[in-house]
């Protein structure tokens, strides 16, 4: 990969979080900020208990909670009235801000609601000459302004010639290129405010980045400051080692109540303890349902959970807000949980007030699970079987036997053809063959995940020999195959953290070269046979890190020191790791998978990006079914079994008047676009012509090919086939599922109004209904057996009636019957999955 | 929209430069830093004052020297054969290809400082398109895309057109940027081509045998009656699908949908000043569909980058004969079609809120080949800009002697995508959102 190439994926992955990033400043001005009823607390907590000022520009935040009858709490900073035993000491500014006046021990008194708590504080050094410090308080600052963002100068190559290193990581660069690079014409020492950097954020001077900072900002005065004080910069002063988030667990606001300061406090190698709050960044997880101010105040804006994410320098904490309201006229009732997937599902909605759906029909459950499982609509007598049964655990039977069913190893085999990107382009017509062949057989014994993930990743030897080294083939380089890994098996894109500590997780530069070293020994080559690559593990080869040029000895979290002989293949501990019961991502990952699949949406969104930065939706639920997994020693179908066999799989897709806004929480089935493929297989069912698909053995149903891109020399691609690409069969390319497109096209409509594909079938008078017609089947019959084929239904009087009428009275009814099944194709009842 | 008031400015390179500060129309981040800021944002946001884009793709690398860029004093084997005139524009000369547009030069702004970073077409063409090179992680969406993907179309009509024979290609391959990249295919263009006579065809709308609009309107009808509330399904994905099918029908099935695309509402006067020719019909019919408010047209000059060879369509890859061509064919047609436009856009009052651009993928080498033409040159090349709000008669950029640089700030195929968005009222916050167009700056000097 070239550096342009890599400096232009990350410039791709930070402006994902770009957004995030630039929602951060919000004005407590803006935002509906409703005033505090303080009501009548049953006892107020004031944070912290105690506190020591040691630095001349030190700041307290309080953060004061009152807690209420009903277990519930309430943020009452705003509403207190703080009180300063010695104001020659110490004083209160609003926001319940505590500033040093001079050296001395004084108290402050909080009171609110009838309540009164009081809290020691010690001045220490306010008349030290102490510099502003560069890597802790300038650099903040400028991060808290956005200036050393992905998306701004923080980008790789910076911006407008001006590059800072992301969210001041590297001081020493940054000091260099504000102070003497471009001749020091940023800096002004001897008026600081015309700096050029400041002048710049203060739009006085063209700036790209627009209004960033204020005279009047906290930022903008520390800034000045650290000019005055000549831009001193000790890249050796004791070093922060860790931060605080205060409300560190998660709370849970009811309203009128909604807002929550939070109160930020680094610790020092020293163990001296700041007031960090003011210099902190403050994002959200999801703006529909938190904003943050710029002063770290969190304003909740609808019901629902969001992750506060709090930034200084390399650090990030988040902690989980929960918000939620009354909601009158509402009696909670639902039918009793199936399993705990129900429990903790009904859990979280009852939190929310949002009810869920009531059970779907016996037709939807058919049609829905046979889809999902299969990837095929029902035929006329899996529906005539199932609707007639009276057996009360009909339910269950029918997922038994979709499970044992060769579609479903089929079709199960697809969705991790897409994931692990089988094509012919990059591992040959015979390796995807072949590799397919092995993954389906793997799904049809239901191996264990574990092992699975093993074979794939210990894969060694011929790819025609053994099919799982083409795994090997699908990445370019070992970084791509160490980033795939990563994200398949650990939930992580950890690509960013190539250059750079990652933005919005825990993982650094250290860490992605670290888990790279497991997989850099790795060589590929070709060999005299055609298709053949040989893969194998290198006694020797040596991963450096970019920066220090140092060898980087492999590395995994949570262990410290990796036993690797010379010897052995590195791979194999890395394996290890990764496939203990203990391992935090791997079960995870693959549970979440699985239930996106079925659910259509992830419990964490996107379903492969786990990081507390971005909360799951129901976090108790990930960790049972994740604990399930575990205690099923991996087993695949068990997982997919209790889901589709919950009330919360089987809920109507049609909302009730008090889940309609619930897009997040599984209050009921959210309808789905069949993809491309069932899509294709499903009108092949429905008319009976089939489409057939160049080099598969003929009988091969869309939803069981092995990968887009095979070919005949003589013939283009299955890709090609037009209705398969307009509907977004993927070309897997990249390892995110999300490349299997959704969205709606027009060309996706116009393919079903005057496409070659849908009109051959339909005009074709070999076809289910030209022949049932020149049969002399009655219409009635006729219309039933369509109804039945695309709902899994009979038709209700009124379809029978209008359908049967137009039948009979048209003039052409073999065309007639055409525009008949036009018709139910194109409702939504049969292209979604609901 | 809050005017912040005029300054005397230098950016980073440290050339001066007069600085705009109209907040609302020129700054990119300007989240939510302050207040005001955010007003201005949003107003703009709110007024988006182009309703319609119309970009002139001149396809195959346009040479810059022998059109709005010449160089008469430099070395005989870099300054061809052609004559310079003047324009309406003070100080700015035109070869003498140009005549129609030299006299209309007071209607738009010439930038003469662009650069890309590629040589190969549908590289280039894709980093002119999109902004960004196609191997740098997924292809990025096209900057019709992303202003479709924002702008719905107002009459049934999709969202943003290709006017021309097919997606630009060169003979191994198209452009990957020519759609919806990340955005999705939703979002791809359009194709609708006029010919030189002006008939115009849509191959997406060419109805297959057996199916009739009346068969359209019968199936649809039919669907109606047997879509019930009770049977239908809520989702917004769903209500998305809606919306499409109804546009899909339209064309279809709505004549009314289709006289945008009927050429022959104009009088023979209007479609000769355009030229009977493919792109000057194709200039037409793109005002046309600016007049029923299609948010993007992208007019291709040409499906193919290569002039002569089997099945190519003259587009500006003039590697062979580039005097010639350019002399007899491509200018003559590029100067009457663009004349034509920019005149009915500003009869017609259009020009406040149409944005029109002109440009190719890159220019073509300064110094004459040893076959007597020009090759790939991606160091510069020109752009020409109208309407939309910006000020016109000036020109931005200035190459060096021999044209084969710019000695004043470069200016990039993504700062041309970030400008479009933000005059069509897309501004940072909303390109981050949309998660496009990232680390792209507008091009100050335009506004």
């Amino acid at each position: 990969m070239s550096v342009i190439k890599v400096a232009c994926v990350l410039v791709w992955l930070l402006g994902s979080f770009v957004a995030l990033a630039e929602k951060s400043q919000h004005e407590e001005a803006d935002l509906p900020i409703v005033p505090i009823e303080v009501g009548a607390p049953l006892r107020i907590d004031v944070s912290p208990k105690t506190f020591t000022f040691t630095g001349p520009r030190d700041r307290l935040q309080l953060v004061v909670t009152g807690y209420y009858a009903n277990d519930e709490v309430a943020d009452l900073t705003r509403a207190t009235k703080v009180t300063i035993a010695d104001g020659s000491i110490a004083e209160s500014i609003e926001r319940s801000i505590i500033l040093p006046r001079k050296n001395g021990t004084t108290s402050a008194t909080i009171s609110v609601g009838g309540h009164q708590a009081t809290i020691d504080l010690q001045i220490l050094n306010r008349q030290s000459t102490e510099p502003v410090s560069f890597r802790y308080e300038a650099l903040p600052s400028l991060s808290k302004a956005g200036c050393s963002g992905g998306g701004c100068h923080g980008a790789p190559h910076g911006k407008g010639e001006f590059r800072l290193s992301l969210w001041g990581f590297d001081p020493a660069l940054d000091s260099e290129t504000l102070i003497a690079e471009e001749f020091g014409r940023r800096v002004n020492f001897i008026e600081p405010e015309k700096s050029l950097f400041l002048a710049k954020p203060r739009n006085e001077v063209a700036h790209e980045g627009g209004l960033r900072l204020r005279e009047s900002d906290l930022e903008h005065q520390t800034l000045v400051q650290w000019i005055e004080s000549g831009c001193h910069v000790d890249l050796h002063q004791k070093r922060c080692v860790d931060i605080a988030l205060t409300p560190g667990e998660g709370l849970t606001l009811k309203r009128p109540h909604h807002t929550q300061q939070l109160r930020v406090e680094a610790t020092f190698e020293d163990g001296t303890v700041k007031d960090i709050t003011h210099l902190c960044a403050y994002e959200s997880s999801d703006e529909k349902v938190l904003r943050i101010s710029r002063h770290g105040l969190a304003v909740g804006m609808g019901r629902g959970e969001a992750a506060v994410i709090v930034r200084y320098l390399e650090y990030i904490e988040s902690t989980i807000l929960t918000f939620v309201e009354e909601v009158p006229d509402l009696e909670w009732q639902t039918s009793p949980p199936q399993s705990y997937i129900d429990e903790h599902v009904y859990a979280k909605l009852e939190k929310f007030k949002y009810l869920p759906s009531e059970l779907c029909s016996d037709s939807e459950f058919l049609r829905r699970v046979s889809l999902d499982l299969t990837g095929l609509l029902p035929t006329p007598e899996a529906v005539e079987t199932f609707l007639n049964s009276d057996s009360a655990d009909k339910r269950e039977q029918l997922v038994e036997d979709l499970l044992a069913s060769e579609p479903f190893h089929l079709y199960w085999t697809q969705k991790w053809g897409d994931i692990l990107k089988l094509s012919a382009r990059q591992m040959g017509h015979s390796g995807v063959v072949k590799f397919h062949r092995w993954i389906r057989d793997s799904v049809a014994e239901n191996q264990p995940y574990d092992e699975f993930a093993k074979e794939i990743l210990l894969a060694t030897g011929s790819n025609l020999i053994t099919p799982t080294s083409n795994f090997y083939r699908s990445g370019s380089d070992t970084s791509d195959i160490m980033e795939s890994t990563a994200q398949l098996f650990l939930g992580t894109r950890i690509g960013c953290a190539k250059c750079h500590n990652h933005p919005y997780e825990p993982w650094t530069q250290d860490n992605y070269y670290g888990l790279s070293a497991f997989f850099n020994r790795i060589e590929t080559r070709k060999t005299g046979r055609k298709g053949e690559v040989v893969v194998w593990m290198n006694d020797e080869g040596d991963i450096r890190h970019p920066a220090t040029d140092e060898i980087v000895e492999p590395w995994v979290p949570g262990i410290d020191q990796m036993d690797l002989s010379a010897d052995t293949d590195r791979r194999a501990a890395f394996v290890e790791w990764l496939t203990a019961d203990t391992n935090p991502f791997f079960a995870k990952v693959e549970v979440n998978r699985i239930w996106s699949q079925l659910m259509g949406r992830g419990i964490v969104e996107p379903f492969d990006d786990l990081r507390d930065t971005n909360p799951a939706a129901n976090q108790p639920l990930l960790d049972a079914l994740t604990e399930d997994f575990i205690a099923h020693s991996f087993d695949r179908k068990h997982i997919i079994r209790t889901i589709v066999n919950s009330r919360t799989y089987q809920a109507s897709s049609r909302t009730n008047e008090w889940n309609e806004t619930d897009t997040r929480y599984f209050s009921r089935y959210y309808p789905r676009r069949l993809s491309a493929e069932q899509l294709i297989d499903a009108l092949g069912d429905l008319t009976a012509i089939r489409e057939s698909f160049s080099s598969v053995p003929p009988g091969v149903r869309a939803t069981q090919l092995p990968a887009p891109d095979l070919a005949k020399h003589d013939r283009n691609k299955i890709g090609d086939i037009e209705f398969l690409k307009v509907f977004g069969m993927p070309e897997r390319q990249t390892v995110c599922e999300c490349e299997r497109g959704d969205d709606s096209s027009l060309g996706q409509a116009l393919e079903l109004f005057n496409g070659t594909t849908l009109h051959g079938m339909l005009s074709d008078t070999n076809n289910r209904f030209h022949k049932a017609l020149s049969e002399g089947r009655t219409a009635k019959d006729i219309v039933t057996d369509l109804y039945i084929r695309a709902f899994s239904r009979n038709p209700d009087a009124q379809e029978l009636e209008i359908s049967t009428g137009y039948l009979e009275t048209a003039e052409d009814k073999a065309k007639a019957l055409e525009d008949l099944v036009w018709a139910v194709i194109n409702r939504d009842e049969f292209l979604f999955q609901h | 929209m809050i005017g912040v008031g005029d300054f005397k400015a230098a950016d980073c390179a440290g050339i001066g430069r007069r600085s705009f500060l109209k907040t609302a129309a020129a700054v990119p981040f300007t989240l939510g830093s302050t207040h005001q800021v955010m007003e201005a944002a949003q107003a703009a946001q709110q007024s988006g004052r182009v309703k319609s884009v119309i970009l002139l793709w001149l396809w195959g690398g346009p040479s810059h020297i022998d059109t709005f860029d010449p160089k008469p004093d430099a070395p005989m084997e870099y300054r061809g054969p052609f004559g310079t005139i003047p324009t309406k524009t003070p100080g700015m000369h035109f070869t003498e290809l140009m005549p129609m547009m030299a006299a209309r030069s007071d209607k738009y702004t010439m930038i003469r400082s662009m650069v890309t970073t590629s040589n190969d077409h549908p590289t280039a063409g894709t980093i002119a398109l999109t902004g960004f090179h196609e191997n740098a992680g997924p292809v990025q969406p096209n900057f019709g895309s992303i202003i479709a993907k924002d702008q719905l179309s107002t009459e049934a009509l999709p969202s943003f057109f290709y006017v021309g024979r097919g997606i630009p290609r060169d003979l191994p391959r198209r452009i990957e940027g020519y759609g919806g990249g990340t955005l999705g295919k939703a979002y791809d263009p359009f194709l609708v081509r006029a010919s030189e006579h002006g008939e115009v065809s849509i191959p997406q709308l060419d109805l297959l045998k057996g199916i009739t609009p009346k068969r359209i309107q019968d199936r649809n009808r039919l669907l109606q009656q047997l879509d019930t509330a009770e049977r239908r399904l809520e989702s917004a994905g769903i209500d998305e699908w809606h919306r499409t099918h109804q546009s899909a029908y339209g064309l279809l099935a709505d004549p009314k949908a289709r006289q945008a695309f009927d050429l022959t509402q104009e009088s023979d006067k209007v479609r000769s000043r355009y030229g009977q020719t493919t792109f000057g019909q194709g200039c037409l019919l793109a005002r046309r569909l600016a007049e029923a408010r299609v948010p993007y047209i992208q007019v291709n000059w040409s499906e193919y980058v290569e002039t002569f060879s089997p099945n190519c369509d003259f587009g500006w890859d003039t590697h062979i004969f580039n005097f010639e061509l350019l002399k007899d064919r491509h200018c003559p047609i590029l100067d009457r079609a663009y004349s034509a436009l920019i005149d009915d856009l500003s009869d017609r009052g259009m020009l406040d809120d149409t944005l029109l651009i002109a440009m190719g993928e890159f220019g073509r080498t300064p110094k004459i080949s040893s076959r007597a033409a020009r090759e790939h040159h991606k160091d510069c090349y020109f752009s020409i800009w109208a309407g939309g709000g910006i000020e016109p008669g000036r020109v931005i950029g200035e190459s060096d002697a021999k044209g084969e640089h710019p000695i004043t700030r470069p200016i990039t195929p993504l700062q041309v995508g970030t400008t479009i968005a933000e005059l069509c009222g897309i501004g940072a916050r909303k390109r981050a959102e949309m998660k496009v167009l990232d680390g792209g700056s507008v091009i100050n000097e335009l506004i």
